[in-house]
């Protein structure tokens, strides 16, 4: 009994022993498990946090490679002249970032096809776009990115008045001077302080982000503003000479390297134009190209008597007569006679000619040439009007353009040093030229011929781009005049004027005292500087922008988003 | 019998050596267990600082992708203690198409145990690790600016030129 009860009790305490020793392992085993688990995850801890620097690399070589679509579309998509015929990858070495500009047709500052609004506010709400898709690589695989090539003429967007960088960094004289007033933005590519204290009034300022001085910015109502505080994105009219295409110059009347976006090339797409040089006397009205000899016109007898006449100094009633009740004459005969004046007394060879509406453009021609004074101005002014010229040049230099007529088309003028706007007196037959296609006119002065005087001369409410060009002359040539007097005239005071002027390596001396003030509706886009040298000059804005945005050179910029 | 019966049922007892054994085991267990938990604590304040001091890479990068200054971009982003320097260097290299381009490389140094400075915002204090240690990442980075630059030099546009004329 005893043996039995010793032997239980020593079971017992051995198995007291092994349990102990179990839990002792258990416990050992969850803190072995624990001690690994707070291992493992601070392990992991480590490896996410070194795994942060290697995203952030990512991170920064997929913003480069945004960053490098934005320099490759700046220096070789967005100005020049046509598109992209296969995929282009651009790769910084060492795998620092990649973006690759996928295939696409047309150059965005000729795109026509398509417009969408702005989804930022520092550009025109409605633009051209040229949609270009960019892969940007991303670490994991490629992202793809929509950078619209975007285009529109700044004038037409709200930028009234727009200067360029002035042509001359060398001239120190105010961007603008005297009694202008801008119901709407200016805006300047680069500016000093003296360029808003020497007149000008807008009700937005956009300006350089480097402008250092204080100044005070007028509103067009007398008022105080504070300019614009957002910077202007970076911009192009397209190749501009050998100057860098995003530092504002100009190139957009007539271009070879920057075709695409100059108005020549826009008004030669459209069929309807007009080439004429200010240095030969032209004409053009609704009659026939000339009027040949026919059938009972005895031109050598008539020519013959012209000439005696004129030789002899007699029989000018004789002569008169004859031309005057001749049932038919020839444009050999009309224009001998214009060329002829001696043969004729004072008012006697307008009548003739009067009488025989309308005149042949071979005629009208001679009289648009005629210097000796055998029709006077006003006798030309009414044989025009009646022959409904729409536009002459005397030969020497001034052209005259008829914005009533019907005829007008687009106009390419060279050689021109003087020219005159007729808009009609009558405000019904102005406020019926409103709804009228828009018209361009260029003046594309080849080197050493300056514009002196434009005149303006009623009112106009035809929507016309006037577009002037002045040529730099070779090296050593003096100057021409790179700022010609644009003058406001006729019988209506406080005249509408619907225009666009761009003005290239131009400047303005405006005028208005004879109609007291002037208001151009559209806007005005220079590099010269602009001066109101008497009187007082509005912009307002053109909100019709149906065939004239299409017609007008652009500035062109970029939108991406990620799609 | 009842003698003999409580005096076969009295229990060993451990010896002195088996409890020394047993101490000296949980003893150098202990030691093990506090002396890992301070590196491991340090190791995770490391981890903290550095998580800090990537996301200030991070944002000082972006900052600079964005067109901002290098040298204002310590201004604008909140101190981090942890940050010693923060320094950039452009060089230029050639991309293939486009001609050359500059490359910045932005190299930031952090202390990656102890901070000189409490950072006010954060309640947490460095426990450990050597105050000397450093370490420095970099990255690389271009940009394109993306707006009309200041620098137009049309010669009107010069500072000097600005503030001559600058009292209306």
């Amino acid at each position: 009994m005893i043996l039995q009860t010793d032997r239980k009790h020593d079971r017992t305490r051995r198995h007291e022993r092994g349990s102990i020793l179990v839990i002792c392992m258990v416990l050992a085993a969850f803190g072995t498990i624990g001690v690994a688990a707070w291992l493992s995850l601070l392990d992991a801890r480590g490896h996410q946090v070194e795994q942060n620097l290697t995203a952030l690399k990512r991170r920064a070589h997929y913003n480069n490679g945004r960053a490098l679509a934005h320099l490759a579309i700046y220096k070789n998509h967005l100005h020049v002249a046509e598109g992209v015929a296969a995929d282009v990858v651009y790769e910084i070495p060492g795998g620092l970032g990649r973006a690759t500009v996928r295939a696409y047709d047309g150059a965005p500052l000729r795109n026509q096809s398509s417009v969408r609004r702005s989804k930022i506010g520092a550009v025109p709400l409605r633009s051209f776009s040229t949609d270009v898709r960019v892969d940007l690589p991303d670490g994991a695989g490629d992202r793809e990115w929509q950078f619209q090539l975007r285009s529109y003429n700044p004038v037409l967007a709200g930028d009234l008045l727009v200067m360029h960088p002035l042509a001359d960094p060398e001239d120190t004289s105010p961007m603008i001077s005297g009694n202008l007033a801008v119901k709407g933005r200016a805006v300047f590519w680069d500016a000093v302080v003296r360029d808003f204290t020497a007149g000008l009034r807008a009700d937005e300022y956009h300006l350089p982000v480097d402008i250092a001085g204080q100044t005070s910015f007028a509103t067009s109502a007398g008022g105080s503003t504070l300019p614009l505080n957002y910077p202007r994105p970076r911009q192009t009219t397209g190749f501009a000479g050998s100057t860098d295409p995003y530092r504002g110059g100009l190139d957009i009347v007539r271009s070879i390297d920057n075709s695409h976006n100059a108005y020549a090339t826009r008004v030669q797409a459209s069929g309807t134009f007009l080439e004429l040089n200010g240095s030969t006397p032209y004409a053009r009205g609704d009659g026939p190209d000339t009027e040949p000899p026919g059938p009972g016109n005895s031109d050598d007898s008539k020519i013959k008597q012209i000439d005696e006449v004129a030789a002899s100094g007699t029989g000018h009633d004789s002569l008169y007569n004859r031309l005057l009740n001749a049932p038919r004459l020839s444009s050999d005969v009309m224009v001998h006679a214009v060329e002829t004046p001696a043969a004729f007394h004072p008012g006697k060879l307008y009548e003739i000619l009067d009488a025989r509406h309308p005149l042949p453009i071979d005629v009208l021609t001679a009289v648009a040439g005629e210097t000796t004074g055998g029709i006077t101005e006003e006798e030309r002014d009414a044989l025009f009007r009646k022959s409904n010229v729409w536009i002459w040049s005397n030969g020497a230099g001034k052209i005259v353009v008829y914005l009533w007529s019907p005829n007008l088309q687009h106009l390419i003028m060279r050689e021109v040093t003087e020219l005159v706007l007729e808009g009609p007196d009558d405000p019904a037959v102005a406020d019926s030229l409103s709804t009228e296609s828009p018209v361009a006119l260029l003046v594309d002065n080849p080197p050493g011929i300056g514009l002196d005087r434009v005149e303006f001369n009623e009112q106009n409410k035809r929507r016309i781009v006037l577009a002037l060009s002045t040529a730099s002359p070779a090296s050593g040539d003096p100057d021409p005049n790179y700022s010609p007097d644009m003058v406001f005239t006729g019988s209506l005071p406080f005249p509408d004027w619907r225009m666009i002027l761009d003005l290239q390596n131009t400047g303005a001396v405006f005028d208005t005292t004879a109609i007291a003030g002037a208001t151009v509706v559209g806007g005005i886009r220079a590099n010269r500087p602009l001066r109101v040298a008497a009187g007082r000059l509005t912009l307002e804005r053109e909100f019709d922008t149906n065939e004239l945005e299409t017609l007008l050179s652009r500035n062109a910029w970029i939108e991406s988003y990620l799609q | 019998m009842n003698l003999r019966t409580d005096i076969g049922e009295r229990r060993r007892a451990y010896t002195l050596v088996e409890a020394l054994v047993a101490s000296s085991l949980l003893l150098i267990g202990v030691s093990a267990a506090a002396s890992m938990s301070l590196t491991l604590l340090t190791q995770e304040e490391i981890n903290e600082r550095s998580v800090k001091v990537f996301n200030y890479l991070d944002n000082a990068a972006r900052l600079y992708q964005l067109g901002v200054p290098a040298s204002d971009i310590e201004d604008i982003l909140p101190v981090e203690p942890g940050v010693q320097a923060l320094t950039t260097a452009t060089g230029t290299t050639t991309v293939p198409l486009l001609g050359p381009v500059d490359v910045t490389t932005m190299t930031i140094t952090y202390l990656a145990s102890e901070a000189l400075e409490k950072n006010q915002a954060s309640e947490l204090e460095w426990t450990g690790g050597d105050v000397e240690a450093t370490r420095s990442e970099s990255v690389s980075l271009i940009r394109a600016d993306s707006y009309i630059p200041a620098d137009l030099d049309s010669g009107s546009d010069s500072d000097s030129d600005s503030d001559s004329d600058s009292d209306p």
